[in-house]
């Protein structure tokens, strides 16, 4: 059997630069309160998804503190019920999300809760690669002082920038377009807090050609989302969200120490075809996309290869009020990971799903029927979802109809 | 307590590599039977799944497929910015890539396109890492 699946329940934790509390205990907050939204209590979870990784270089690796995975998840939920649990590495939130998916598309159980927490530490600079032994995909990069993220991401970027003509002054549309829909969001880090053009063209360069205002904000937060089997959550307060389309491919291609533009490029372009065969809908169904933005540069190649744009137009293509939310096609109207903080793909998700149930205030769109929502780092693929309101089928579900 | 510069850990698949590094001479595995050229070196050829690989010298000419300007540091012992990393593709095989920084001239004229050639800068007594300047193209050709 084939069922149909829906998000019912979404919820954020409060998220800051640094909470006061351990980050598996924002991620329980966040789960109990997406339950809440959808109806339903931990007792009715019989499954959990997670991508556990802590998602830092440097990171440590205690269960509940550093990350969240689902030993501490399962404990302190609590979560007595299960049938599954899935864990996707590498992997991302919504790649979490498809294994959810398809665990109640196959009958396994009937209620998933699916989570991602991220942890700040304080006195701790982010990301540093410390260890004295280049070891692993380190070996050939940290004697130069490169294989944290920004040195590591900043190397592709420099050949698009190269081979497209692009400018920073392309990009400063996208930031103060994503930090202007943060500033309206109240979940946001950077809520009240917009960027203009001139503020990104002054920002400082960490690693050339990504700059300060390029990156993500580290944050201590949490987000869940609580899948269902349809028509399970008869109590949501919000109506479901259906999952229409999916793909979810995380497998590391290309150069293991060194990422590649060309890299990036064809694993973008495998999940944009993965994508687009699971689903009748079409990229130009899209009314809003909300695309990974950890470095801002990977909403370029998400738009060229889900067919947005051409190849090596992204830059254009954000121009003159596309992306705006009045624009013909909104993006990442919840501020994105720039705006909102660092949460791996929490903010893409939520906020497709909001937009569709018209829960977004003041930055509501008109028209959000169907929402695509893009996580992962483009050259491990990651996990693309589209999400609609009256639930069009992936193709396999329209044979069963018929 | 100075931090540590990360240094190499050469394990069975990239002793070879290191090897010829110290000795100032840029190896990289090549598959024996079918001639691929792989660089990190892997268990077995990813072309052929040969087990017939080994350690040849290349040219060390090849081109800056990407680079970075480094300006704020995360790597421990890299004190003096800004410090250049180039991702150079090397003559010998297209999509061959060998990652070091750019000496021999300011960090900031690193760009994607530009011809570099190998050099070696000795660390201390027992650590020699390739990397790459300018290739003055008078120095070719004669």
């Amino acid at each position: 059997m084939s069922r149909r699946v829906v998000i019912s329940g979404t919820a954020y934790s409060p998220i800051a630069r640094h909470a006061d509390v351990p980050v598996g205990l924002l991620a329980v907050r966040a789960a109990r309160d997406a339950l809440a939204e959808a109806g339903l209590a931990p007792e009715d979870v019989d499954g959990l998804a997670n991508y556990p990784g802590a998602g830092h270089v440097g990171a440590g690796s205690v269960d509940g503190v550093d990350f969240v995975g689902s030993r501490f998840m399962g404990l302190m939920l609590p979560a007595t019920n299960l049938r599954w649990v899935g864990h996707v590495e590498p992997g991302d939130f919504a790649s979490a999300i498809v294994a959810g998916v398809q665990a109640i598309a196959a009958g396994t159980c009937e209620v998933v809760l699916v989570w991602r927490a991220m942890h700040n530490p304080r006195n701790v600079r982010y990301g540093v690669v410390a260890a004295p032994q280049a070891v692993g995909d380190l070996e050939f990069t940290a004697p130069y002082g490169i294989g944290d993220a920004l040195s590591k991401y900043a190397m592709p970027y420099s050949r698009y920038l190269a081979k497209y003509g692009a400018r920073r002054a392309h990009m400063a549309t996208f930031v103060e377009v994503n930090r202007g829909n943060a500033a309206i969001n109240p979940d946001a880090v950077f809520h009240g807090k917009p960027v203009t053009r001139e503020e990104y063209l002054a920002s400082p360069m960490l690693v050339d050609p990504l700059s300060l205002l390029d990156c993500d904000m580290p944050i201590d937060g949490a987000g869940a989302v609580v899948l269902t089997a349809h028509g399970r959550a008869e109590g949501a307060l919000h109506p479901p969200v259906h999952v229409s389309g999916y793909a979810s491919l995380n497998l590391y291609r290309g150069n293991p120490s060194c990422i590649v533009l060309e890299d990036h490029e064809a694993g973008a372009a495998a999940m944009a075809d993965a994508l687009w065969a699971s689903t009748s809908l079409k990229v130009t169904d899209v009314d809003t996309a909300n695309l990974y933005d950890g470095f801002t540069y990977f909403t370029y190649l998400y738009l060229e290869a889900l067919g947005f744009c051409g190849r090596g137009e992204a830059f254009e293509f954000i121009q003159d009020g596309r992306i705006a939310r009045t624009g013909t096609l909104p993006l990442n109207t919840s501020g994105g990971s720039l705006g909102v903080g660092r949460l791996h793909g929490v903010p893409q998700v939520i906020e497709s799903v909001r937009q569709i149930q018209g829960r977004c205030g003041a930055r509501q769109l008109p028209r959000a029927e169907v929402a695509l929502a893009v996580v992962g780092q483009p050259q491990y693929s990651g996990g693309y979802l589209l999400l609609s309101q009256n639930g069009v089928d992936t193709p396999r579900q329209r044979e069963e109809v018929r | 307590m100075k931090p540590i510069r990360p240094r190499p850990v050469p394990d069975d698949r990239s002793a070879g590599y290191w090897q010829a590094a110290a000795s100032e001479v840029l190896a990289i595995q090549r598959c024996r039977s079918c001639r691929t050229w792989a660089h990190p070196p892997q268990a077995c050829c990813e072309h052929c799944a040969s087990l017939e690989l080994a350690y040849e010298p290349v040219a060390g000419t090849g081109t800056v497929h990407q680079c970075v300007i480094v300006r704020r540091t995360r790597v421990a012992g890299f004190e003096a910015t800004p410090y250049a990393a180039v991702a150079v593709e090397l003559d010998e095989q297209p999509g061959l890539l060998v990652l070091a920084n750019l000496v021999g001239t300011p960090a900031d004229e690193a760009r994607v396109g530009q011809r570099v050639r190998l050099v070696f800068e000795r660390i201390d007594d027992e650590l020699v890492l390739p990397q790459f300047k300018f290739l003055d193209e008078a120095e070719v050709g004669g």
